[in-house]
C-alpha cells in the first residue's frame, strides 16, 4: 500500500537516478550551457546553440513562416514573446490541477497533475503509484489565486481508477515494458464537488513530434509548488539537454512539484512531465547544500544546492501509452485520450471564470487552419471518407484485412450505418494514425484496389466564413462600431429606412401599423399577421404542429430571450463536442451572444424580447402563435462557428440521427464545398421523406452544399424591393426565394443588451421556406399519407412551393428558383397526385469522384486562400499551407501560374482560375 | 377419467426455426409437412466449442413434436420477421447465425437477401404465416379465428394457436431499409388462391395502419386471424418507427440495437387505431396492442394515447418479467448514467446502471435472487394498465428476463436507453451526464445455475399478484399465464427448457411457489398472495387451481372470450 513515506522515498531515489542521468550527460550539458551563458550575454543566437539541426528545422517549421523569420522570432524569445503563446499557455494551465494525495493513515501529501482528455489526467508514478492510493486521492482544480489576489473556490473531483489507470514506474524494471518514464494516467469523475463540471478545464494536448522545443529555450513550469496555489514559473529556465526519456532543464530555486508541466516557452506546448529535481552531489555522493556543506536529514528543501530539474519527455509518454496493453473495460478511455491528443483542435469546452478570456483555440483562428494542413509530422488520428470498390472479392478482402493493408487503421464503419443505398453501403468512415499529410494518406489509400476512391475529412469553413456576410447590414461610416467577431452589434434601422425605406413591402407595412416595416418579411411571403391566423384550418394546423419535429443544423442555440423559449432543450445535442448541450459556443462562455443558430431560428420560433425599454423589438417567428411555439425547434450543433463547420462526418451523424429520429423538416443556413458525404446523405434525408431545407449560399456566387443536391430544398435571398440580394448564391438548382437582405434578428449591441438589427443573408431566407414547410406538412398531415414513398412528401413539397410562388417582374427562374414564397397561397394549394412527382434522382447516377489533387486543390482555395483574400494586403501565406505536388498540379491547371514566385506559381494569386476551379468542380 | 392436465402459451414461435432452415423461391410454400414439425438442431460439431448454454438459443424449443410431447395445446404463434441487425456478421451470436458452416441447418439465402435489402419485413412475415396455413391444412394444427368463434368450445386433439405480430416492422412492405423502393414476390399458382400473397401484389407499398388492415383482411380471406402484434422488436427500424423500443439484446453488435426516438410515433398511433378499430365484412376484427419491446416512454405514451382516444380493448403482456419497481421506484434506483455516443454513427444513447430490487433470498449462502430492472420488463404502473384493461400478462421463461445474480460483471447489467427517453425521465440529470465513446457492446450474459432456478420464475409471478393487488381491484391470479418464448432464441428456465418439459413447470411451480412467497413477503412486505388454511398452511388446492390458472386456464379464458367477441379475463 502506498503512502506519503512511499512518496518520500521514491522522490529521494528518483533524485539520486535524475543526478546519474545528469553526470552520464555532463559534456553535453556543459556544452549547452556555454552557449546558454554566450546567448544570455548577447555573444551567441539562441538558435546556434543546439547542434541538432533535424530539431531545430522542425522547431522553425512549427512557426509557420519564412526560415528568417521564424529564426528571428525564436531567437527573441527570451525577451519578447506573443501575447497569443503566452494565452496559449495560460489556457493550458487551467488544466493542471493539485493532486492531494490522502493516506491510508489520513494524512496528506500533494503533487501537480493535468487533464490530457476530457476525463484523464496525466501525473507522476511516484505521486499515484497504484489504485488503491489513486482512490484515496483527489485532483482539484482552481486552486489558484484571481485576478485582485482573492482565493477562488477549488473544485474537487474523484479519481476513478476503476475506469482508467496506466502506469509506467519510475524505476526501469527489464521484465516490466516501458517502465523507468514515472507516469501515471487516470481517470476523473467528470462530476465534481457541487456538480461542477471537468469539462471546463479543458485539457493539454501532448505533441509528440519534434520541433516543440531546442536546446537553450525558455521553459515554463506550472505546478502546485508543496500544495500551494497554482505558480507559472517565469524565471529565464532554459533547456539544457534531451536525453532519450528525458529532458533536462535548468532549475528554479525550489525543486519543481511532481507531475508539473513543462512548457516551451517559445512554441507554448507542453515538452515534459516534471518528475524530478536533481541535487549537486560531493565526490562521496552526498547531496550539498547551497554552501556547499553536506544535506542533513531533516534539512527543507530551500537549503538543498538544485543544479537542474529532470522532465519525462512527451514522446516517451506518448510512445508508452501507444504500446502498453489496456484491459478491454478500460478501452473506451484509451480512446477518448487518443481522439483528444489527435484532435486536430485543443479542446475547451467552457469557461474558467466569468471573466476568463475567450479560447484562442475555441475560435476560429489561423492556428485551426494550421492544424489541417496536415504539414506536421504527428502521428495523429485522421479521418478519410472512402469509396469501396463494389467488387465482391475485394469488399470480402478488405472487410478481413483492412487494418494489414492500411497501416494505422483505427476504426472502419459504414459511413451511414443505416443506410441500403448500394452506394451509400459502400462508403466508408476511416480513421488512420499516421504521420502522413492527409492528402498523401489518401493517395495511398486510393492506391489499394480495394478502394475507389479516398478523401481526408478536414474542418471546412463556411460560405459565411469565407466572407463575413451575414453579419448585420453595414452602416457605412459606422461600421467601425460592428464588432463582428465579438459577435456584438450596433441597432441599425436607421440605416435599414434609408436604403428601403421606400421598398413596396416596407411601404405595404407601415400602413398596417407604424413600426410594422420591422416584419415586412411576413408581408413578403404573404404570411398572414399572427391575430389573423384562426379558424379551423389553422387550429388543426396548430394543433397538428404539436406532433411535428423541427431540427435545425446549425452553430446551437443561445439564452437569448428572443428564442429561447422556443427551442426545445430537452432532445439537443451537440456534434461537436458530442454532449448533450447543443448551446451556441459564445454563450456557454457566458457572453450571451446569439449566435448564427438564435438568429436564424428567430425567424421561425422567435417571441418577444423580454426587457425592451427601447422598443427595438418586432418580427417575430412564422411558427409562433402569440407566444405559443408548437413545434419548438430542436437544434443540433453541428458547426464550431458561423465560420467553422467542423468535420464532414459531424454534420453527416447530425442528419443522420435527425432522419431516424423521424425528423418532419430539417434547416441548415450554412454551407460549404460538396463532399460525397453530404451527397450521400442528402439522399438518406430525402428517400426518407425529410424536408431539408438549406441556404444556398452567401458571396460565393455557385450554389453550396447541402443545397446543392437534388434532394434539398434551395433557398435565395431578396430584399424588401422583390429584388434578389446581391451576395445570394444561385444557379438552376434554386427551388425558392424567401426575404433575407435586411431582416430583423436579435443581437446584443457592446454592453451585452438584446437588441434587434438588420441582417442580410440566405441564411435569413431559409427558415421563412422550413417553417414554411412546417405549416404545410401540418396543414396535410393526414393526406400526406396517400403517397406511397417518403420522398413524394418532399417532392409534393417542393411541387407546391414552386406552384404557390409569387413572381415579380423579370424574375430570373433559371437562377432564383421558382419565385418568392408565399405561404397563404402554399397552404391552400392542392396536394399533387403522385403521377405528378418526379424522383430528384431519378435521372442522376452517383456523381463519379472527383480527383484526389482537384478535391485538394479545392479544399485548399476554399479554407484558406478564399479566407486570405479577404484579409489585408499585407497578410502573408505562412509555408505551412503547402500543397502537395498533386495538389499543386491541380490548383495550376486552373490558375495562370507565370508569376515568378513561389506561392504565386502554385496559383496563389490567381483568384479567377480559382473561381474556375470551385466552378467546375461545384458542376456550376 | 382423468386426462393428462393441457397447458398454454402466451407467446412461443413453434415454426420459425424450421422456417428460416429452407427458402423457398416462390410463394406458398410447398414443403413437406413432415419436416415442419421436428426440431432443429442449429448446432452441429463446428458449433460445439461454443457454451452450451449459449448453443441451447440455437435448438429447438417449440417444434409440434415439442408441443404435442408436452401437452402444449393452446397459445399464440407469433411470427417476428428477422431484422437486419440478426443478420449482420459482426458479433459473435451474427457469425454464428450468417455462417454456413456454423449453423449448417440455416439457409443462408434469407440472411442475405434481408442483409443486402432484397426482401421486405413483410414478405418474411407472410412467408412464416405461410407455413402455419401449410401445417393447419396438413391436419397438424388448428389456427383459431373468429370466424368460428366456438373454436375451443370442443377443442379437438391438435394444438390450437392464435396468429400474432412480434414486431411492427413486419408492416413495411418496401424493401428492408429503402422506404423508397417497393418489394416483389414470386407467387405460383392463381392469386386468387392465396389473398393474403394478392393482397400484397396488388398493394405493394401502403402505411403501416393499412398495411395492418389488409393483412387482417386477407388473412380472414384464408380463415385465419390476427390476435395481436408487438409494435416494436429488438431493433431501430428507421424506415417505420412506430415506437421506441426498449434495449433488450446483447447478443449482436450493431448500432440498431440502441434505442432512439421519444416513444411513440405518429404511424405507431396510427397503427393502434387502426388495430383497435380494424373491421372485416362488417364484423369486427381488431387486434389487440402487446406491450412487450415497447420502452418505457412508448408504454406511457401508449397508455395515454388509450385514455385520450376511449380504447378499451384489453392491453396484453405476452413474456415479460418485472422490475419489482414502480416508476418512482425506478427512477431512484438510478445508479449511474452515461452519455454514449456510438462509434459509427456518434448517435446518442444513455447507458444506465438501476440497482436491482431483491425479490428474496432462499439457499445456504447469500443466494439472493433479484429481478431485472431493465425498463423491458414491468414497471407496476404497467401492471396496473394491463389489469385494468382485463388484459393478460404472460411471464417469460427466459431467465434474463426474470432476473439474475450478483455474479454478473458491472457491464452486463447495463442498459443503454434513448436519449429523448431519458430526458423525459429525468430531465435534471441529462445536462450533467459524461460522455463516452464506445463501440457496440457484445456480451453473452451466460446464466448461472441459480438464475435457472424455478424459483426466480416464482418471484416474477408473485410480484405481479403483489402489485396488481396493491394497485386494483382485480383478482390478478386471474391475469397471469406464461408467454415462454420458446423458439424466440432465448435462453430458457431450467427443467423447462423446451415446450416438452411443460409438465415439469407444474410441479415446479407447487413446489417452489410456497417457498418464494414466504420469502418474497420476508423481503418485500405485504399480505398473503396464496390462500391459506385456518391453520395457516398455503391451501393446496387453492394452488393447484391457481397454477392451473396460471398454466392453462386464464389463457383458455382470454382467448375464448376473444373468440366471441368480448376480449379480456
Amino acid at each position: 500500500m502506498a503512502d506519503i513515506s512511499f512518496f518520500e522515498s521514491a522522490r529521494t531515489r528518483l533524485r539520486d537516478q535524475a543526478y546519474a542521468n545528469f553526470v552520464a550527460h555532463r559534456s553535453e550539458i556543459e556544452r549547452v550551457g556555454y552557449g546558454i551563458q554566450q546567448n544570455r550575454s548577447g555573444q551567441l543566437p539562441l538558435s546556434h546553440i543546439t547542434n541538432d539541426i533535424d530539431r531545430l528545422s522542425k522547431r522553425i517549421a512549427r512557426e509557420g513562416m519564412q526560415v528568417e523569420k521564424a529564426l528571428e522570432r525564436i531567437n527573441n524569445v527570451p525577451n519578447f514573446q506573443d501575447v497569443s503563446v503566452i494565452r496559449k499557455i495560460l489556457r493550458n494551465s487551467s488544466s493542471v490541477c493539485r493532486i492531494v494525495i490522502q493516506t491510508s493513515f489520513g494524512n496528506s501529501g500533494y503533487g501537480t497533475g493535468f487533464l490530457i482528455s476530457p476525463q484523464v489526467l496525466l501525473t507522476n508514478h511516484h505521486v499515484l503509484p497504484d489504485v488503491e492510493t489513486a482512490l484515496r486521492s483527489e485532483a482539484q482544480f482552481g486552486y489558484e489565486l484571481d485576478e485582485n489576489g482573492h482565493i477562488q473556490s477549488p473544485i474537487s473531483f474523484r479519481l476513478r481508477p476503476d475506469r482508467f489507470f496506466l502506469t509506467s514506474p519510475y524505476e526501469t524494471h527489464p521484465e516490466v515494458p516501458y517502465s523507468g518514464r514515472d507516469f501515471t494516467m487516470v481517470a476523473v469523475e467528470p462530476t465534481g464537488t457541487e456538480g461542477a463540471s471537468l469539462d471546463q478545464f479543458g485539457y493539454i494536448r501532448m505533441d509528440s513530434s519534434l520541433g516543440k522545443i531546442i536546446e537553450g529555450e525558455n521553459c515554463v513550469v506550472i505546478q502546485h509548488p508543496k500544495g500551494d496555489y497554482k505558480k507559472l514559473v517565469l524565471r529565464d529556465i532554459r533547456l539544457i539537454t534531451l536525453t532519450e526519456n528525458f529532458l533536462i532543464y535548468e532549475s528554479d530555486t525550489l525543486p519543481g512539484s511532481s507531475g508539473s508541466a513543462v512548457l516551451g516557452l517559445g512554441t507554448g506546448v507542453i515538452v515534459a512531465l516534471h518528475h524530478s529535481s536533481i541535487p549537486r552531489k560531493d565526490a562521496a555522493g552526498n547531496w550539498l547544500r547551497k554552501d556547499g556543506s553536506p544535506v542533513q536529514p531533516d534539512d527543507p528543501d530551500e537549503l538543498i544546492d538544485w543544479i537542474g530539474n529532470e522532465g519525462v519527455r512527451v514522446s516517451c509518454i506518448v510512445e508508452a501509452f501507444n504500446k502498453l496493453p489496456v484491459p478491454d473495460a478500460m478501452q473506451p478511455y484509451r480512446r477518448q485520450i487518443i481522439e483528444a491528443q489527435t484532435s486536430s483542435l485543443p479542446t475547451m469546452n467552457a469557461p474558467i471564470s466569468h471573466t476568463a478570456p475567450i479560447p484562442p483555440a475555441a475560435l476560429p483562428a489561423e492556428s485551426t487552419l494550421t492544424a489541417h494542413t496536415g504539414t506536421e509530422s504527428t502521428a495523429g488520428l485522421q479521418y478519410f471518407e472512402v469509396v469501396l470498390t463494389s467488387q465482391p472479392t475485394l469488399l470480402d478482402d478488405w472487410e478481413q484485412k483492412a487494418a494489414l493493408l492500411v497501416e494505422g487503421l483505427v476504426e472502419d464503419h459504414p459511413l451511414i450505418p443505416h443506410s441500403f443505398d448500394p452506394y451509400i453501403r459502400r462508403m466508408r468512415y476511416v480513421s488512420v494514425r499516421t504521420a502522413r499529410n492527409p492528402w498523401e494518406q489518401a493517395a495511398f489509400m486510393e492506391s489499394l484496389p480495394h478502394i475507389e476512391s479516398c478523401k481526408p475529412d478536414l474542418e471546412m469553413l463556411t460560405d459565411i466564413g469565407l466572407t463575413d456576410s451575414d453579419a448585420p447590414t453595414r452602416q457605412g461610416p459606422q461600421e467601425s462600431e460592428l464588432i463582428y467577431n465579438e459577435g456584438t452589434a450596433a441597432w441599425n434601422e436607421e440605416k435599414f429606412l434609408k436604403d428601403f425605406g421606400q421598398a413596396g413591402w416596407v411601404q405595404k407595412a407601415k400602413k398596417v401599423r407604424a413600426d410594422y416595416y420591422r416584419w415586412w418579411n411576413w408581408l413578403a411571403v404573404n404570411c398572414p399577421a399572427d391575430g389573423n391566423r384562426t379558424g379551423k384550418d389553422w387550429d388543426a394546423i396548430r394543433q397538428n404542429l404539436a406532433s411535428l419535429r423541427f431540427v435545425q443544423l446549425d452553430t446551437g442555440y443561445s439564452s437569448h430571450s428572443k428564442v429561447f423559449s422556443g427551442v426545445d432543450t430537452d432532445k439537443d445535442f451537440d456534434f461537436i463536442d458530442s454532449d448533450a448541450d447543443a448551446r451556441d459556443l459564445m454563450d456557454r462562455l457566458l457572453l450571451k451572444h446569439p449566435g448564427h443558430g438564435t438568429r436564424t431560428g428567430s425567424l421561425a420560433v422567435g417571441g418577444t424580447l423580454a426587457a425592451d425599454p427601447r422598443r427595438l423589438d418586432g418580427n417575430g417567428g412564422l411558427l409562433n402563435f402569440g407566444g405559443q411555439v408548437p413545434a419548438r425547434l430542436i437544434p443540433y450543433r453541428i458547426s464550431k462557428s458561423v465560420i467553422l463547420l467542423g468535420r464532414g462526418k459531424q454534420l453527416v451523424d447530425a442528419a443522420g440521427y435527425a432522419i431516424r429520429s423521424q425528423a418532419d423538416v430539417m434547416f441548415m443556413c450554412m454551407g460549404t464545398y460538396p463532399r460525397a458525404m453530404f451527397a450521400a446523405i442528402a439522399r438518406e434525408a430525402y428517400e426518407n421523406g425529410v424536408i431539408w431545407v438549406c441556404a444556398a449560399g452567401n458571396e460565393v456566387e455557385v450554389v453550396v452544399a447541402p443545397a446543392v443536391y437534388p434532394g434539398t430544398i434551395a433557398v435565395a435571398a431578396v430584399n424588401p424591393a422583390d429584388q434578389p440580394w446581391k451576395g445570394s448564391s444561385n444557379g438552376p438548382m434554386v427551388d425558392i426565394a424567401a426575404p433575407g437582405e435586411s431582416v430583423y434578428v436579435p443581437f446584443i449591441d457592446k454592453q451585452g443588451n438584446e437588441i434587434m438589427v438588420y441582417g442580410d443573408g440566405t441564411s435569413y431566407a431559409t427558415p421563412h421556406v422550413a417553417s414554411a414547410a412546417m405549416l404545410w406538412k401540418a396543414r396535410h398531415l393526414d393526406a400526406l399519407s396517400q403517397y406511397d414513398f417518403p420522398w413524394q412528401i418532399v417532392e409534393a413539397f417542393r411541387f407546391c412551393l414552386k406552384q404557390s410562388a409569387r413572381t415579380p417582374d423579370g424574375w430570373r427562374t433559371d437562377r432564383y428558383g421558382a419565385g418568392i414564397l408565399d405561404v397563404e397561397k402554399l397552404l391552400t394549394l392542392p396536394l399533387p397526385k403522385k403521377a405528378e412527382l418526379k424522383h430528384a434522382y431519378a435521372a442522376s447516377d452517383p456523381e463519379p469522384s472527383k480527383d484526389l489533387g482537384v478535391v485538394e486543390a479545392v479544399h485548399f482555395v476554399w479554407n484558406i486562400l478564399r479566407r486570405k483574400a479577404k484579409r489585408g494586403p499585407t497578410e502573408s501565406f505562412p509555408a505551412s499551407f503547402s500543397l502537395t505536388p498533386r495538389g499543386q498540379l491541380a490548383l495550376q491547371a486552373f490558375t495562370a501560374g507565370t508569376q515568378a514566385r513561389a506561392y504565386e506559381a502554385a496559383g496563389f494569386g490567381d483568384q479567377i482560375g480559382q473561381e474556375a476551379l470551385l466552378r467546375e468542380y461545384f458542376n456550376q | 377419467m382423468s386426462t393428462a392436465p393441457q397447458y398454454f402459451d402466451f407467446h412461443f414461435h413453434p415454426a420459425f426455426k424450421q422456417f428460416i432452415c429452407q427458402f423457398e423461391p416462390a410463394y406458398p410454400s410447398t414443403r413437406d409437412v413432415r419436416s415442419l414439425l421436428k426440431p432443429i438442431d442449429l448446432k452441429n460439431p463446428i458449433t460445439d466449442f461454443l457454451e452450451e448454454e449459449f448453443l441451447h438459443i440455437l435448438e429447438s424449443q417449440a417444434c409440434l413434436e415439442q408441443l404435442s410431447a408436452g401437452k402444449l395445446m393452446l397459445g399464440i404463434a407469433n411470427v417476428a420477421a428477422i431484422e437486419r441487425m440478426f443478420a449482420e456478421k459482426e458479433g459473435l451470436f451474427g457469425k454464428v447465425l450468417n455462417s454456413q458452416f456454423l449453423t449448417k441447418p440455416v439457409d443462408q439465402t434469407y440472411f442475405s437477401k434481408i442483409r443486402e435489402g432484397k426482401i421486405s419485413y413483410y414478405q418474411l412475415f407472410i412467408r412464416e404465416l405461410n407455413h402455419y396455413k401449410r401445417l393447419r391444412d396438413g391436419g397438424q394444427i388448428t389456427i383459431l379465428s373468429r370466424k368460428n368463434p366456438g373454436m375451443l368450445d370442443a377443442p379437438g386433439a391438435l394444438t390450437h394457436v392464435a396468429m400474432a405480430m412480434e414486431g411492427g416492422h413486419s408492416l413495411c412492405r418496401t424493401l428492408i431499409g429503402q422506404p423508397g423502393k417497393p418489394d416483389e414476390m414470386t407467387v405460383s399458382g392463381s392469386p386468387e388462391d392465396e389473398p393474403i400473397a394478392k393482397d400484397f401484389q396488388d398493394h405493394p407499398v401502403l402505411s403501416p395502419a393499412l398495411s395492418l388492415e389488409h393483412l387482417q383482411t386477407a388473412m380472414w380471406a384464408e380463415n385465419m386471424d390476427l390476435f395481436s402484434m408487438v409494435l416494436t422488436h429488438l431493433s431501430h427500424i428507421p424506415e417505420q418507427l412506430l415506437a421506441t423500443h426498449a434495449y433488450g439484446m446483447k447478443m449482436l453488435k450493431d448500432e440498431a440495437i440502441f434505442p432512439i426516438g421519444d416513444g411513440l410515433t405518429n404511424a405507431g398511433k396510427q397503427v393502434i387505431d387502426k388495430a383497435y378499430s380494424i373491421q372485416v365484412g362488417g364484423a369486427d376484427a381488431p387486434v389487440l396492442i402487446d406491450i412487450k419491446h415497447m420502452g418505457l416512454k412508448s408504454r406511457l405514451d401508449f397508455y395515454a394515447h388509450r385514455r385520450l382516444k376511449g380504447h378499451t380493448l384489453p392491453i396484453i403482456a405476452s413474456h415479460m418479467g418485472v422490475s419489482g419497481y414502480s416508476l418512482d421506484e425506478w427512477k431512484g434506483a438510478l445508479e449511474e448514467a452515461h452519455i454514449v455516443r456510438l462509434k459509427a454513427s456518434n448517435t446518442p444513447v444513455v447507458k444506465i446502471t438501476t440497482s436491482r430490487r431483491v425479490a428474496g433470498d432462499w439457499g445456504a449462502t447469500n443466494k439472493t435472487f433479484t429481478f431485472n430492472p431493465w425498463t423491458i420488463n414491468l414497471l407496476d404502473e404497467d401492471i396496473e394498465e394491463v389489469l385494468n384493461s382485463n388484459g393478460l400478462i404472460g411471464i417469460s421463461l427466459d431467465v434474463r428476463i426474470l432476473g439474475w445474480q450478483n455474479v454478473l460483471g458491472k457491464g452486463e447489467k447495463e442498459e443503454f436507453m434513448s436519449a429523448e427517453e431519458f430526458r423525459f425521465l429525468f430531465p435534471e440529470q441529462f445536462k450533467k451526464l459524461s460522455s463516452e465513446p464506445m463501440a457496440a457492446p457484445e456480451s453473452f450474459l451466460l446464466p448461472t445455475k441459480e438464475e435457472r432456478h424455478p424459483l426466480s420464475l416464482c418471484f416474477n409471478l408473485l410480484h405481479v399478484v403483489s402489485a396488481g393487488r396493491i394497485r386494483t381491484d382485480k383478482d390478478p391470479w386471474k391475469h397471469i399465464t406464461i408467454g415462454s418464448d420458446f423458439d424466440g432464441l432465448i435462453n430458457p428456465l431450467i427443467n423447462c427448457r423446451d415446450a416438452s418439459r411443460m409438465g415439469n413447470l407444474e410441479n415446479l411451480l407447487f413446489r417452489w411457489l410456497p417457498v418464494a412467497e414466504e420469502r418474497y413477503r420476508r423481503e418485500n412486505g405485504g399480505g398473503r398472495l396464496l390462500k391459506v388454511t385456518p391453520q395457516g398452511e398455503v391451501d393446496e388446492d387453492n394452488l393447484r387451481r391457481l397454477i392451473r390458472d396460471v398454466l392453462y386456464e386464464n389463457g383458455k379464458a382470454f382467448l375464448t372470450n376473444w373468440l366471441k367477441g368480448s376480449p379480456g379475463r
